[in-house]
């Protein structure tokens, strides 16, 4: 087997401390071959972001370690972090991130002034991932002048431009419609599987499932391993079907657990549920 | 990081160059406090200069020319002229009034001369050619709207303007009269009766033969003399500016040193304020593996250049205040060319720049990384 | 939508103290100026007004003290002095000069006093005695701390020697420190034997001022008598008029700082929340509230910027003198007042880039991400 290109054991992350601590990130432990496309997912503040930044090295974890490529990066100072971060991460944002004042290309090579032979030597690369993300014609268009699908290509072809083995992607299609969201998406698809990086890609948008070699959820800060098949309940109230494993809500009666579609359903049902049970 | 920094001033160049005009006003008043401050002094060698003496001997115990009251005895102007080397010692007295018209009050300091030291330049008129002819500064002109052939009226006694000149040293217009019209001047105006107190002869202005080696006559005529001490146009000028700079320093010290605060809050301000709505850029840096050294390069030469902007047009602003006020109030002139206002300013921006750059940097040292995850 | 502009404000606080600082600054920058050159002007006439006779007889032609050079023949200070109105006739002879302590060249008020005189001396001692003698010399306590000339020690006054007999206080500022020396000695540096500078004329009692400078213009010619009052009044205005194209040159230049850092501020927070804006605009916010918004704003940037430079000015100018002695500064409610004036019309300048953003701003930002 190959060496994973990231491995995280026992990752833990509390904010606060005494009785308002929260464990945002709990005891996670993930290990990624090359070539994967590992997608998390899980409710809103689950600790989606938080396990994505400590992955990153943009956080420091509670306790638990980081190793990306044989480097252990929750053991390095402040002064050495940065140039993991540059040469070894590719990181892609919801919001794009791109620089205002600087135009396609100039965003696409900014991270390369920290990589040897600097902006000279990574211009082939820029270019070759302009052509391959169609923006070669936007080339010297600054970002205020691109659509939603543009900026997040010039985002993914900048998380490239160091050759990183890891791309880390918070909710890259959060600002997308769906068409441009599949085809950012198919992307990232491709970079794992064409190129041989590992892909995390935080998202909770369902239509990206298909895609993806391993599914993970968190929830609570904890991780677990999602099946590919869905576990269909059907909410009681309303009779919709609801994803056992998605589902945030859920009420317990008589020893059996039922799960909800929406908070009025689970306050209707909890005021009476024998009448929904049949009880 | 020049790049960057220079990228992300021309994308918002409205607000860019607000900046670089608040900046500029800075830089303006710095100019102009200093320029203000040399112009006193360059003034005060000025009206010596002007009276194009090579040597000016005043009463002994009297080195200033401007605000000393110095008075000859008649009889020193043949002994000066008797010293050899000395070709000719043209008398003059300084005459200090209060102008008073439409009830405006000026301090007016009235040179009286003879056969030297008359205005050096003429604004306007043919100067003076009799005894009721006065030759006045522009500020007397301006202010009170004196044209040629007006009266101006001293004590009672009326002058007629003749001339306009450009000649002001501590806050006061001169005017040139000759000794014929200070005689009608004691005689028929109310004063008459006092004459005997006022000063006669107050310098008298050698000119000395071509051969004639200025040290060794000025010994002479020390020697000859005791009444008097003799000296050079440029040490009575040097006089007039140690007095006017123990007279100026404090005042000047203290509102360039307020003056320089406010540039530092400015420049810290703008930087400040121009960091904090480019959080998210910082951010993204950080995130992307730029260290903490890049970010500092990105605000100092982001603060630097907005610096170099400013500069000219931080001089172009006092250029024109320079002008206005020079305009407005000729009285005053404001030196700021001279190198070392030019060099002093130059030097004060750019240590402006970089401190005020040092402002936001724990901003940008405490950026979050984080923050790139977050919307928009 | 006030309430917006009055809470976005305030959400950026550090900038909004940044600004109102800036804006402070080039307001107390203008108030420094007003102060110097007030505090001059009222200590140029600390002299007149301390000695405060009912009359003041000068040269004719003369209105002045400041700058001015008078003399008049001492047989009409006995001619006045025989008036029956007249209790008391002090005489002093006055140039102003520059004098010579301690290596430091000053431009002073030197007043010549009959010996032994008090009527026209020094009003508050600090230290050491009145002149009673020919070459002796009482001297401002805040001249002798900056120049560091003590009692005992001697200053020159053209060619004369002086010995610093006493230090008297209140007589000191940058323009005219006042020295008291003898009438005799100033008589002798002047050449003035026989004459009289100014004669200070106190009224018996139950004549007023008004009357016995009436009653002196008729019966000794050639003079000019004023009231205490009045030279008072001629030498502040003689004073303050020379500081008055300065004092303006650095209100306009001031002010127009002040206006570019409400511009800049304001400006900046448009910028900063123009999605808001487009959003206020989408919604069908009119444009009157909007640049009214924004005006809003760039008064209470100003009037921060003003309130924060008034309190520097009342609290911290009037302490300046403490660390600096050769300065006087007087900080007066009517340039205070004035300031206010200067403060809104920099602020409506300053809105006015800002609002053309706010009014160019396309809705359709809003749909923006």
């Amino acid at each position: 087997m190959n060496e994973p290109v990231l491995r995280a054991s026992h990752l833990t992350r509390i904010y606060g401390s005494g009785r308002t601590a929260v464990r945002a990130v709990d005891d996670v432990s993930l290990t990624i071959p090359p070539g994967e496309l590992v997608i998390v997912m899980g409710p809103s503040g689950s600790g989606k972001t938080t396990l994505l930044s400590m992955l990153g090295g943009l956080l420091r974890p509670t306790s638990g370690e980081v190793v990306i490529n044989g480097t252990v990066i929750t053991e390095l100072d402040e002064d050495r972090l940065p140039v993991v971060r540059a040469l070894e991460i590719g990181f892609i944002f919801q919001a794009f991130n791109l620089l205002d004042a600087l135009t396609v290309e100039e965003n696409i090579l900014f991270p390369a002034r920290l990589r040897e032979g600097g902006v000279a030597a990574a211009r082939p690369r820029a270019k070759e991932l302009m052509s391959r993300l169609g923006l070669a014609h936007r080339r010297c268009a600054l970002p205020r002048t691109l659509s939603g699908g543009e900026k997040q290509r010039v985002a993914i072809a900048r998380a490239l431009i160091n050759e990183p083995k890891l791309i880390l992607a918070d909710e890259p299609t959060g600002n997308l419609d769906s068409r441009t969201g599949q085809e950012v998406l198919m992307i990232l698809h491709d970079i794992a599987r064409d190129e041989g990086r590992a892909v995390v890609l935080v998202t909770h948008d369902p239509r990206v499932e298909d895609m993806a070699d391993r599914i993970l959820w968190l929830e609570d800060g904890h991780l677990r391993d999602r099946n590919e098949v869905h576990h269909w309940a059907r909410d009681p109230v309303c009779g919709m079907k609801v994803d056992e494993w998605t589902a945030t809500l859920i009420s317990e009666h008589e020893g059996q657990r039922y799960f909800f579609c929406s908070p009025r359903c689970k306050a209707r049902f909890d005021a009476a549920p024998g009448e929904w049970t049949g009880g | 990081m020049f790049w960057l920094a220079w990228k992300q001033l021309k994308l918002d160049r409205i607000r860019t160059a607000m900046t670089a005009f608040a900046v500029a006003a800075v830089i303006a008043v710095i100019l102009v406090l200093d320029g203000f401050e040399q112009g006193q002094y360059r003034q005060l060698e000025r009206v010596i200069q002007n009276r194009q003496a090579d040597l000016i001997v005043t009463q002994a115990g009297v080195q200033d020319f401007v605000a000393a009251r110095s008075s000859l005895p008649q009889l020193t102007r043949e002994a000066v002229e008797s010293v050899a080397g000395v070709v000719n010692a043209h008398p003059m007295t300084a005459l200090p009034v209060i102008y008073k018209k439409n009830g405006k009050l000026t301090p007016v300091y009235v040179l009286v001369y003879d056969t030297l030291g008359g205005p050096a330049s003429l604004l306007d008129g043919p100067g003076i050619r009799q005894g009721r002819d006065i030759v006045i500064d522009q500020t007397l002109a301006l202010k009170y709207e004196l044209n040629m052939g007006d009266e101006f009226e001293v004590s009672d006694f009326s002058f007629r303007v003749a001339g306009i000149t450009d000649e002001a040293a501590f806050f006061m217009p001169f005017a040139f009269i000759s000794y014929d019209g200070m005689i009608d001047l004691f005689l028929e105006s109310e004063i008459a009766p006092d004459l005997s107190t006022f000063p006669l002869l107050s310098f008298l202005l050698v000119e000395l033969s071509p051969q004639a080696d200025r040290m060794t006559v000025r010994q002479h005529i020390e020697q000859r003399v005791p009444e008097v001490d003799v000296f050079t146009p440029a040490e009575l000028a040097a006089h007039d500016v140690d007095m006017a700079r123990t007279f100026y320093r404090p005042i000047m010290g203290l509102l360039s040193s307020v003056a320089w605060v406010i540039g530092l809050l400015v420049v810290g301000l703008i930087l400040y304020a121009d960091v904090r709505a480019r959080l998210r850029s910082f951010a993204v840096m950080k995130a992307l593996g730029f260290e903490h050294r890049h970010l500092v390069t990105v605000v100092v030469a982001q603060s630097l250049l907005l610096m170099l902007l400013a500069l000219p047009l931080g001089a172009l602003l006092a250029w024109l205040l320079k002008d206005q006020v020079e305009n407005v109030a000729p009285v005053y002139l404001i030196s700021i060319y001279e190198p070392l206002v030019v060099t002093r300013t130059l030097v004060a921006s750019l240590v402006l720049a970089v401190v005020g750059a040092l402002v936001p940097l724990r901003s940008v040292r405490r950026t979050d990384p984080m923050i790139a995850f977050q919307g928009a | 939508m006030f309430l917006w502009a009055w809470k976005s404000l305030f959400s950026q606080r550090s900038t909004l103290l940044g600004s109102s600082l800036g804006i402070a600054g080039a307001f107390i920058l203008v108030l420094f100026f007003d102060a110097v050159f007030r505090g001059e002007s009222e200590q140029i006439v600390a002299y007149p007004e301390h000695m405060n006779p009912d009359v003041w007889v000068m040269q004719a032609g003369v209105g002045n003290m400041h700058m001015a050079s008078s003399y008049i023949w001492d047989w009409k200070m006995d001619v006045i002095a025989a008036m029956p109105e007249v209790e008391r006739v002090t005489p002093i002879l006055y140039f102003a000069n520059i004098v010579e302590a301690r290596g430091s060249k000053l431009f002073a008020f030197v007043v010549g006093l009959p010996s032994g005189e008090h009527r026209a001396g020094p009003w508050e001692m600090s230290a050491g005695r009145r002149i009673t003698g020919k070459g002796e010399a009482v001297i401002p306590a805040v001249l002798s701390r900056i120049t560091g000339i003590g009692i005992g020690d001697t200053m020159r006054i053209t060619d004369h020697d002086f010995r610093v007999v006493g230090l008297s206080r209140g007589t000191y500022s940058s323009a005219n420190p006042v020295i008291f020396v003898t009438l005799d000695d100033l008589a002798d540096i002047l050449s003035a034997e026989g004459t009289y500078s100014y004669l200070l004329v106190d009224a018996k009692e139950g004549v007023s001022p008004k009357q016995l400078a009436e009653g002196i213009r008729r019966t000794v010619e050639k003079v000019n008598v004023l009231t205490t009052e009045e030279l008072v009044a001629n030498d502040f205005g003689l004073a303050m008029q020379m500081g008055v194209e300065i004092i303006f040159m650095m209100t306009m230049i001031c002010s127009a700082l002040a206006a570019l850092i409400v511009g800049f501020s304001a400006y900046s927070l448009v910028a900063r929340k123009q999605r808001e804006l487009a959003i206020v605009k989408a919604l069908g916010g009119r444009r009157g509230a909007l640049v009214g918004s924004v005006v809003l704003q760039a008064v209470i940037v100003a009037l921060l910027g003003y309130l924060l430079a008034v309190v520097f000015a009342l609290l911290v100018i009037p302490q300046v003198p403490l660390l600096v002695p050769q300065l006087s500064l007087v900080v007066s409610i009517g340039d205070i007042l004035q300031m206010g004036v200067v403060a809104l019309l920099v602020a409506v300048i300053g809105a006015v880039i800002p609002a053309s953003l706010v009014l160019r701003l396309d809705p359709a930002l809003a749909y923006q991400v």
